[in-house]
C-alpha cells in the first residue's frame, strides 16, 4: 500500500469532482439547513434525513466511472492497487465527505440562527443558551446511529463496485431482503428467550429472569451486525474490485 | 515485456474468441495489430493489460500475471482506447490530475504534441471538443507519459488528414530502443510508413507475428501486368493501375511492405504463412 498512489487517486478525484460537490452537494445541504432552520426552527429531523441520504448515496457517485465502459477502463488503468483505489474511497466516503456535510449543515445552521435572531431583533449569540441546548439535545443524539450510518456507507460503497447498473436501487432491494431475513432472526432470538424463560415464570408464578435467559435481540444485535457490516462489506469491496473487469 | 501464454478467452462459454494465442513483445518495435472487425483486437489488448482474465494460459507484465494490476505494472502502460473517456477538465487540470501517476510524464513534450497538432489552448474544456481534437489531446498526453509501452486503439478514427500526417510524424520520432507502441488498427494506409513488426489475429489465433524485414525477405510485394511466373504467388488483386501480388521472395528482392497486401495474404493462406514465420 503506497500512500503516494492513495494521495494521487484522492487528488484526481478533487480536480474531477470538487465543484460538483460543493455547487450540487454541499452549497444544496446548507442552504436546507437554512432553509429548514427559519421555516421551523430547532426542528433538524429533516435535514438530518437529507444528509444521512446523501452520505449514503456517495459511493454511488463516487465509483460511478466503474459503470461506463471507457470510464471504468480509465479508473482500472490509473497506475494504483485496486486496495490504493478502495482506500481512497473509503477516505473520500467516510472522512471527507461527511466533514463536508456536517460542515455545511452546521453553517446552515448557525447562518439560519443569525438571521432568526436578527429578524426578532434579538443578539446574535452564537455560544447562547438556546443554541448551546439545540446542538446538545437535538444534534448530539444522531450520533448514536453513527455506527448505523457507516455500516449503510459500507454497504453501498460494496453496491457501487458490485453492481454495474442503478447500485442504489439494487442495494435498496437487496437490503430489503435483508432486513426480511435479520427481523426474522431477531424474531427467532426473542422468542427462543420467551420459550426458555417461559417454564420457570409458569412454574414460580412470577416474571423474574431465569439463567436460561440468553438476552434480547436488541441489546446486541444493533452493535454486532453494523460492525460486523463494515468490515466485510468492505473487505468484499476489496474482493469485487480486483475481480472486477472492463 | 508483455508475453501471452497459450491464452484462452471467450465471452460466450460456448464459443471461445482465443484458442490458445501465444505471443511476445519485444522492446523497440512498432507492432501493428490488424485483424477482421470482431477478430477481438480490442479483446486481446484488454488481456493484455489485465482488464480482462484470461480463461486458461496466462498474461504477463514483466513477468508477473496482468491481471494483478500492480502500481507497476500501471505506470509502465498506457492505453489509448478506440472510445476514450473525456472528464469535464480543461486540458491543464487533466495534466495536473493524471500526469502525476506517470515518472516519465514530461510537461514539455506535451505542451510540444499539442502545438504540432494545434491544441495549444491548455485551458480549454476537453469535453466541449469536437471527437477529433479530444482524440488529439489524448494522443498527445499518451505520448508524453513516455511509458515503457504504449498501446493505442485505433488511434487515427476521427483524425483529419493533416492530422493523420501530423501524427505519423509524431510516431515515427516517438519509439526508441527502450520503447515498445502497439497499435491496434484495421486502417492500416494511415500507419504503413510506421510498422515495422506486424501481428495478425486470425480466428482465435495469432497467425502471423513477424518484424517487417522478416516478411520482405520472405514475400515480394509487387505491382506488375501480369501474374508472377517465379515463385509462389500467395494473393494477386487486379486493379486499374496493374495486378498487385504478394509473391515468394525467391531472389531475396527489397520490396516495400504493403500491409493490406499482406493482411490479405495471410489470412488465405494461414498454415503455410504460420510455418514460412515459425
Amino acid at each position: 500500500m503506497n500512500i503516494n498512489n492513495i494521495v494521487k487517486l484522492i487528488k484526481a478525484y478533487f480536480y474531477e469532482n470538487w465543484q460538483n460537490d460543493v455547487i450540487y452537494n454541499f452549497l444544496v445541504m446548507m442552504a436546507v439547513a437554512l432553509f429548514s432552520m427559519l421555516m421551523s426552527p430547532f426542528q433538524v429531523g429533516v435535514v438530518f434525513f437529507a444528509a444521512f441520504f446523501l452520505i449514503v448515496y456517495y459511493p454511488c457517485r463516487l465509483f460511478s466511472k466503474l459503470h461506463k465502459p471507457s470510464s471504468r477502463m480509465h479508473y482500472l488503468l490509473l497506475p494504483a492497487t485496486n486496495g490504493e483505489k478502495v482506500v481512497a474511497g473509503m477516505f473520500l466516503a467516510n472522512v471527507y465527505y461527511i466533514l463536508g456535510i456536517a460542515l455545511s449543515v452546521i453553517i446552515g445552521i448557525l447562518l439560519g440562527y443569525g438571521i432568526l435572531c436578527v429578524a426578532r431583533h434579538e443578539v446574535v449569540d452564537m455560544l447562547g443558551m438556546n443554541l448551546g441546548l439545540f446542538f446538545k439535545e437535538s444534534i448530539l443524539p444522531y450520533g448514536e446511529n453513527i455506527l448505523l450510518l457507516y455500516a449503510s456507507i459500507s454497504a453501498m460503497f460494496f453496491a457501487a463496485i458490485y453492481f454495474k447498473k442503478s447500485p442504489f436501487w439494487k442495494l435498496m432491494l437487496t437490503g430489503f431482503v435483508v432486513s426480511l431475513v435479520l427481523g426474522a432472526i431477531m424474531f427467532g432470538v426473542d422468542w427462543l428467550n420467551e420459550a426458555m424463560t417461559l417454564p420457570a415464570e409458569i412454574r414460580n408464578g412470577n416474571y423474574i429472569k431465569t439463567e436460561h435467559h440468553i438476552g434480547t435481540s436488541d441489546n446486541w444485535l444493533q452493535y454486532v451486525v453494523p460492525s460486523v457490516s463494515i468490515v466485510y462489506f468492505y473487505a468484499m469491496s476489496f474482493l469485487r474490485m480486483r475481480e472486477t473487469e472492463a | 515485456m508483455i508475453q501471452l501464454k497459450n491464452v484462452e478467452f471467450g465471452y460466450d462459454k460456448n464459443r471461445k474468441l482465443f484458442n490458445g494465442v501465444n505471443w511476445q513483445l519485444e522492446p523497440g518495435h512498432l507492432y501493428g495489430l490488424l485483424g477482421r472487425n470482431g477478430a477481438g483486437k480490442t479483446t486481446l489488448l484488454k488481456i493484455m493489460t489485465g482488464l480482462l482474465f484470461p480463461q486458461a494460459g496466462e498474461a504477463l507484465i514483466d513477468g508477473e500475471p496482468a491481471h494483478k494490476r500492480t502500481a507497476k505494472q500501471l505506470s509502465d502502460i498506457y492505453f489509448l482506447q478506440e472510445e476514450i473517456y473525456v472528464p469535464h477538465l480543461k486540458i491543464k487540470q487533466f495534466e495536473e490530475a493524471f500526469a502525476p501517476f506517470y515518472p516519465n510524464f514530461s510537461h514539455e513534450q506535451f505542451v510540444e504534441y499539442l502545438t504540432e497538432m494545434e491544441m495549444d489552448n491548455m485551458l480549454g474544456f476537453i469535453d466541449k471538443f469536437s471527437h477529433g481534437q479530444k482524440k488529439k489531446v489524448m494522443i498527445a498526453f499518451a505520448l508524453a507519459t513516455n511509458v515503457p509501452l504504449l498501446i493505442m486503439d485505433e488511434p487515427t478514427n476521427g483524425l483529419d488528414i493533416p492530422t493523420k500526417s501530423i501524427f505519423r510524424k509524431i510516431m515515427a520520432a516517438y519509439a526508441d530502443e527502450q520503447k515498445t507502441v502497439l497499435i491496434s488498427t484495421h486502417q492500416v494506409r494511415d500507419l504503413h510508413s510506421l510498422i515495422d513488426a506486424v501481428s495478425i489475429i486470425d480466428n482465435g489465433r495469432m497467425i502471423l507475428n513477424a518484424p517487417g524485414d522478416v516478411i520482405t525477405d520472405k514475400l515480394l510485394f509487387d505491382v506488375d501486368d501480369q501474374k508472377a511466373q517465379a515463385g509462389k504467388l500467395y494473393y494477386s488483386e487486379e486493379t486499374p493501375r496493374g495486378i498487385y501480388q504478394v509473391k515468394e521472395n525467391v531472389n531475396h528482392v527489397d520490396s516495400a511492405l504493403d500491409l493490406e497486401l499482406l493482411f490479405n495474404a495471410t489470412v488465405q493462406n494461414k498454415k503455410e504463412f504460420t510455418e514460412l514465420f515459425k
